[in-house]
């Protein structure tokens, strides 16, 4: 065995035991307090839930407007915070309005987001990509800045044109910021258009979470939360695929 | 035949297809209104969806398109802000937005009395009746909400107002969740939903809103004076569909029950038992009643969300009803 | 000489940037809900929020609230930055337990994070202990992503001048590591702390418990939009004052290390 399948087994190991712990944790509290499903309900709710389309669909809905307000997100977080972080001019003039933008509550943009976009679709991609632009931006910028003086100072000093000072060094630099950045926005995304559709929609799994929880039916409530943290497992599984190619062409 | 004469009853023919092809055409482009209501689940919306499934929209020639949202607040601000055309609102909802100066117009009365909100403990609490509440803490959603004025209203009939304390937790997925913490001991809920609850042995309903609270209107129908001045042909065809639907669900309750259930998710038996004990005339489109009105009035003032109130002439808006 | 006059003159300038850019969105908002291009239930004209700002001052219902929130957001602050960097020190030591544990916290950030809110709320009832329990969730997982992620980031040569110079673990931690991970850090602590400072208003609004998120839910609850910004306005206030603390202590430690 591999110290890389080494490792790999004691990730597994630790996710299970986080995983045992949680259920634990039901366990002993729904004993305390009833509105709480014992492990078995959720289980048997699950088995319910996952054999019905319904589950899938509004799944479909939420994930395609999280992706998409992702997606939108991290174009406009790079951009931003590439042009903040590029000099210390801009970034003392741009970090003190995104921060003052970032300190509001974001749930009182939902509103103004109805009317702006409208209902349906667009107002949940446009909350999950606000969500997720904040730490997309502010890692970007700290990336941008945070490059290393010596290998700039070397690269100038060899006379290497733009585009390669921003390939070799600049974009190296910034890959893991920027990737964390992402990835939590990944999470926050979902959050956004969750938090949409809380707020006015017929469809999504906020949506189901709702009427479930209006119902009393909190074993498929916490199914439906279940999921949509493993659907985020899978996705964020990928990233970091992606992330560890990045970081071999970095050289680190 | 003469071959005059075949032309003539071919022009005839050509002559009447074209006549009923072209008024299918001016026909055929069904008018659009975009109309708001609150949470999909809430019974008052099976009137809309009546109208919408079972024809009476269509005969009017509108294209109906419902969007939900979470809560009266939202629809409010929906059709203030133009982006939705009429809404269904609790009538204290519509009366605030006046109060504040929105061009917002009651059109019709759409459901009273109260009806569909009630009351509910565990299955194994010690209090049975209304009165056993006496010293204990009961659920509502806002102050002001109909929820808190039914439970007034319950606990004046049994003269102890003043000795239950009315707590605010929101909506009634969050008021059970409070009530299993222990920090209260009754809450308000929703049917159909709460069948969910007594159908698993976990809730009993204590009393129903509808004992009580007799003289209220619990929703209305609501648009921008705006919209109300450039489509007032549409808004008459809309309460004459509404209105039909209502007495649709009078007559029909097992098909209004099949049409519920699907469009707004609930299981066909909780959706019908709500509609059987429905009162008499529940859902009805017409003029809003003045006292009615009062107890909806006095509900804005008592809460301190409006300081005067307005007059009933500046927000019900009666030319449009059928 | 030259090199201060120009350092002054940028901030002069990066001021009054701030300045324009301020009187410009001031302005914009002024003339969109003033034309009723914008309804005055869904934003307020920003005079009407100022004039009000200072009618709540004066309540005792304003300073009350903002007293609870005061006090929720301390804890919450201080508990979050203890476990985010106590965690995030645990991630970077054992790295398998930062890959492990990295993936599940931010698909937690997703769902769970918000949809669990009746769970505590249920298990702790309506009281500031929910709230301080979620917004310490919600504030410390930035918190540990980037305490890990700013001292894995460290240029291996720092490692090695540290080593070549027989540094001690103490003081490679405290004087190669902290302040070249000190960046990233602190980007984590501003997330962090604006998420459980957002965090409490959240649950309190949510939960209808008190302080300002209850405040301004009512009065979204009662159509008063005024009300409702004047409201934000203070916690925006709030969120500058703490982040402008995090600025001071911030340079205060990069004067005492580096």
């Amino acid at each position: 065995m591999t110290a890389k399948t080494a490792t790999k087994y004691q990730v597994l190991a630790i996710q299970l035991i986080v995983g045992v712990g949680v259920i634990a944790f039901l366990f002993f509290a729904s004993r305390f307090n009833s509105f709480l499903p014992s492990p078995i309900a959720v289980f048997i709710a699950g088995g319910d839930l996952l054999a019905r389309p319904e589950l899938y669909w509004n799944l479909g809905v939420t994930l395609y407007e999280a992706l998409t307000g992702l997606l939108i997100a991290t174009v406009l977080g790079i951009g931003v915070g590439v042009l903040a972080g590029a000099n210390r001019a801009a970034s003392e003039f741009l970090s003190p309005i995104i921060l003052a933008l970032y300190s509001v509550p974001k749930i009182i943009f939902l509103p103004v987001l109805l009317m702006v976009f409208g209902v349906g679709l667009p107002p949940k991609i446009a909350n999950a990509a606000l969500h997720a632009f904040f730490p997309i931006v502010l890692n970007s910028m700290v990336g941008m800045s945070a490059v290393n003086r010596l290998h700039l100072k070397v690269a100038r000093s060899m006379v290497a044109s733009r585009s390669q000072i921003v390939f070799k060094v600049f974009l190296p630099s910034m890959v893991l910021p920027v990737f964390a950045g992402v990835r939590l926005g990944l999470g926050l995304s979902v959050m956004g258009a969750l938090l949409a559709e809380l707020f006015e929609a017929q469809a999504g799994v906020g949506y189901l979470v709702h009427q479930f929880y209006a119902k009393g039916l909190i074993a498929e409530m916490i199914v439906l939360i279940i999921v949509v943290f493993v659907v985020i497992l899978s996705i964020n599984a990928g990233m970091q695929r992606i992330e560890n190619r990045l970081n071999r062409w970095r050289g680190a | 035949m003469s071959f005059s004469y075949k032309m003539a009853r071919i022009a005839t023919l050509a002559g009447l297809a074209a006549v009923f092809l072209c008024s299918n055409a001016i026909a055929a482009d069904p008018i659009r209104v975009k109309v708001a209501s609150t949470n999909k689940e809430v019974f008052d919306n099976l009137p809309l969806y009546v109208a919408l499934h079972a024809g009476m929209f269509k005969k009017e020639n509108l294209a109906v398109e419902i969007t939900h949202f979470a809560g009266g607040g939202e629809v409010v601000r929906a059709i203030a802000s133009g982006s939705m055309d009429i809404g269904m609102v609790a009538t204290t909802a519509a009366i605030i937005a006046v109060g504040r100066g929105e061009s917002l117009r009651m059109i019709s009365a759409y459901s009273a009395p109260a009806y569909g909100i009630l009351f509910v403990v565990q299955t194994d609490s010690p209090i049975k009746t209304v009165k056993d509440l006496v010293g204990k803490k009961a659920g509502i959603s806002r102050p002001g909400s109909v929820s808190h004025t039914g439970l007034n209203a319950a606990l004046q009939a049994h003269g102890i107002q003043g000795q239950v304390e009315a707590v605010p937790v929101g909506g009634s997925g969050d008021g059970w969740a409070v009530l299993k913490s222990g920090r209260i001991q009754a809450t308000h809920h929703t049917a159909p939903d709460v069948y969910s609850l007594i159908d698993r042995g976990e809730a009993r309903i204590l009393f129903q809103l509808s004992e009580f609270l007799k003289n209220y209107q619990q929703g209305a129908l609501v648009a921008l004076d705006g919209y109300l001045g450039k489509n007032g042909e549409t808004t008459r065809k809309f309460l004459r569909a509404v209105a039909e639907a209502a007495k649709f669900i009078d007559q029909n309750p097992a098909e209004a029950t099949r049409i519920g259930a699907k469009g707004m998710g609930t299981p066909e038996p909780a959706m019908r038992a709500t509609i059987d004990a429905m009162p008499a005339g529940f859902f009805r489109i017409g003029v809003p009643e003045s006292k009615n009105f009062e107890a909806s009035m006095a509900e804005a003032l008592g809460s301190g969300a409006l300081k005067t109130a307005p007059a009933y002439d500046k927000v019900v808006d009666r030319r449009f009803l059928p | 000489m030259k090199g201060a006059s120009m350092r002054i003159s940028r901030k002069i300038k990066t001021r009054l940037g701030h300045l324009v850019v301020a009187v410009l969105f001031v302005a914009a908002l002024e003339t969109l809900v003033g034309s009723g291009a914008v309804s005055q239930l869904v934003m307020s004209r920003p005079s009407q929020i100022w004039l009000r700002l200072w009618e709540d001052l004066a309540t005792s219902e304003l300073w009350l609230s903002l007293a609870t929130t005061v006090h929720e957001v301390s804890i919450a602050l201080v508990l979050s930055l203890l476990v985010g960097t106590s965690l995030g020190y645990a991630f970077y030591c054992f790295r398998t337990f930062r890959r492990a544990a990295e993936p599940l916290l931010v698909a937690f950030y997703s769902a769970p994070a918000v949809l669990l809110y009746p769970v505590f709320m249920t298990l702790l009832g309506q009281s500031s202990a929910t709230v301080i329990t979620m917004a310490v969730v919600l504030g410390s997982v930035p918190i540990a992503i980037n305490v890990a992620v700013g001292f894995a980031g460290i240029e291996p040569i720092w490692r090695k001048v540290g080593q070549s110079l027989n540094a001690t673990p103490r003081q490679m931690l405290l004087r190669i590591m902290i302040p070249a991970a000190t960046p990233v850090i602190v980007t984590g602590f501003r997330l962090g702390l604006t998420f459980a400072l957002i965090g409490v208003i959240a649950l309190e609004f949510l939960t209808y418990s008190g302080g300002l998120g209850r405040l301004i839910s009512w009065r979204y609850f009662i159509f008063d939009t005024n009300g409702v910004y004047s409201g934000i306005v203070i916690v925006a206030v709030l969120s500058i004052l703490v982040n402008s603390l995090l600025g001071t202590l911030e340079r205060k430690v990069r004067s005492r290390w580096v």
